[in-house]
């Protein structure tokens, strides 16, 4: 009975671990089109949605990042889309998710990539005191997060 | 509760005797409609109506990713305006006032959690309804009709005749705002449309007055204009018809090319037209007001003017340029008056939301959305031609791509969290 219980504690153990790093994986996510607008889905058991933004076109997972400024979140990078008419720009966005607390905490402007090359002004992102402050001067935002 | 049967009652009547209409609102429009089968004979468009909610129903708010109840006795209706996957998405009242956000829920929780009884005496009314009993009233009550921007002009404008001039010498600034609610000079024209020719001269003393306005105090000690000091003072120091006009005039000279003439201002039209669509767009898709063209044109890296590096912005806004704006300004009238500003096809032209120079590489993909690329015209001439306007010569910065349906149905999907925050 004993040795039941002890494998039972396991299992459920093992469940638990596998559950609080699902999302680790870039394929643990996908883009999904709505009829306004575009998601981010969490593909687990009990999955999670949140919106996601884009400048124009579809939106694409690129990567999940993890940061040591932020070891219980991580960065799930997508491709917010292209925009510009005589200088396209491609947007690339994070949204935070916190893996223990399966929780989305934002979605916030990473970088912005030229067609041409050209320089463009980049949002910054700093980490201070358990928080992370993301400013954009393209749109004049200043967005802060917690992350504890 | 009698007002949401009778609000209900108005909708489902609306349903049951003028389906024809429907069906053509949907093929102009074209978007997922969600049905529910109320029985074997009869279905609910759901897209159509608010029902209000007798059970506690779990949403999921899409901008936190987060879910919440909506209980029961806390007086919710819903309504379902599409899908994401095997989900809903809903708009929600609470107590008759829409709650903000984006809202995503199961389709068993609509089945369980809306008044269906409600919905059924209704449906068991649709004989008299049909009979026209109530015709009148529901004439009254349902069609929605888009209604002509008051102040933001119609689309396009022309393009500069752009006379640089070096900053050397710069002036002092001397703006003097206008009194609490008026009009900064030339532009009370903005008030009546159509703007009718003889007021021209005011138009483009309008451009002048919110220029200096725009630029006043906002330079860096090298004399240069700061962005976004600029940007935020076209919303606090201009009336809202101004803020238009100036999203219109500023957007239209940095983006059309410099053939733009009183004569020829097709191409500063076209991108007048562009803004204007994307504004209708984004009202459509629940963008909250105050929302005008100026927003649409300062949303950031749409339209490449725009962008902190590029000196198309400071051309178009400095006045210390002297440029010629003849040309912006009758595109600008020209819109206001649908007589001068007539589309082909116009039924591809009202959903214009895109377009890029011919040496950009496509960023956008025709493959999911079913793009669709338009060649138009406005008053018989191609917006984007060089034989016409330009004796057969290609203008150095290019040839305009003009697509619809970007973004799928919607054509340009407004989002809040991308606007430019400039307000």
């Amino acid at each position: 009975m004993k040795k039941l219980a002890f494998i039972t504690l396991l299992i459920s153990l093992s469940f638990n671990s596998y559950a609080r790093t699902y999302g680790e994986r870039s394929s643990d996510w996908k883009v999904i089109k709505g009829d306004n607008g575009y998601y981010l889905k969490k593909l687990d058991p009990e999955p999670k949605m949140i919106k996601i933004q884009t400048i124009g076109g579809s939106p694409e997972v690129q990567e999940v990042q993890k940061k040591e400024e932020a070891p219980e979140h991580i960065f799930v990078v997508y491709k917010a889309g292209s925009a510009g008419t005589s200088h396209i720009v491609t947007a690339y966005r994070a949204v935070v998710f916190h893996l223990k607390d399966n929780k989305f905490i934002g979605d916030l402007p990473l970088k912005y990539v030229s067609q041409q090359g050209k320089d463009v002004t980049q949002p910054t992102w700093k980490f201070s005191m358990g928080k992370l402050v993301v400013k954009d001067p393209s749109s004049g935002s200043e967005k802060t997060i917690d992350l504890r | 509760m009698r007002k949401k049967v009778l609000r209900n009652s108005i909708f489902i009547a609306y349903l049951a005797i003028a389906p024809l209409h429907l069906v053509h609102a949907e093929s102009d429009k074209p978007k997922t409609t969600v049905y529910a089968n109320y029985n074997d004979d009869f279905r609910i468009n759901l897209s159509q109506l608010f029902i209000p909610v007798i059970n506690s129903i779990k949403v999921l708010n899409a901008d936190t990713g987060e879910e919440t109840y909506l209980r029961a006795p806390d007086d919710y209706e819903i309504k379902v305006i599409g899908k994401a996957d095997d989900m809903y998405e809903i708009s929600i009242m609470k107590n008759g006032q829409p709650l903000e956000g984006n809202f995503l829920t199961d389709p068993q929780n609509v089945k369980k959690g809306v008044n269906w009884g409600a919905v059924k005496t209704i449906v068991n009314n649709l004989d008299e309804i049909r009979k026209g009993l109530v015709f009148e009233k529901i004439c009254d009550a349902v069609p929605v009709v888009p209604t002509q921007d008051d102040h933001t002009p119609t689309p396009q404008a022309g393009r500069r005749g752009a006379r640089e001039e070096s900053l050397s010498g710069l002036i002092p600034d001397t703006y003097v705002p206008p009194s609490e609610g008026e009009f900064h000079e030339g532009c009370e024209v903005l008030a009546v449309q159509p703007i009718n020719e003889e007021d021209s001269d005011k138009l483009t003393q309008c451009v002048s007055s919110i220029q200096t306005a725009i630029s006043s105090g906002n330079r860096n000690a090298n004399g240069e204009l700061n962005r976004e000091k600029v940007f935020k003072a076209m919303f606090s120091k201009l009336k809202p018809e101004e803020q238009a006009f100036a999203g219109y005039i500023f957007t239209a000279f940095g983006e059309s090319d410099m053939w733009v003439s009183k004569e020829n201002p097709e191409e500063a039209m076209f991108v007048m037209k562009v803004l204007q669509n994307r504004k209708r767009m984004a009202l459509d898709q629940g963008a909250n007001e105050p929302y005008n063209v100026l927003d649409v044109a300062l949303d950031p890296w749409q339209f490449s003017t725009y962008n902190a590096n590029d000196p198309n912005w400071k051309n178009a806004i400095d006045p210390l340029k002297n440029n010629d704006y003849s040309g912006i300004v009758e595109a600008f009238r020209r819109m206001t008056d649908p007589e001068l500003s007539s589309w082909e096809p116009a039924d591809q032209m009202d959903n214009v939301s895109h377009y890029r120079r011919d040496y950009l590489s496509d960023p956008w993909p025709s493959s999911s959305n079913q793009r669709v690329r338009v060649r138009p015209s406005v008053n018989g001439v191609d917006p984007r031609s060089d034989s016409s306007t330009r004796s057969g010569s290609v203008g150095p910065s290019g040839y305009n791509y003009i697509y619809t349906n970007v973004d799928g149905p919607k054509h340009w999907i407004y989002t809040e969290s991308t606007r430019g925050n400039w307000r």
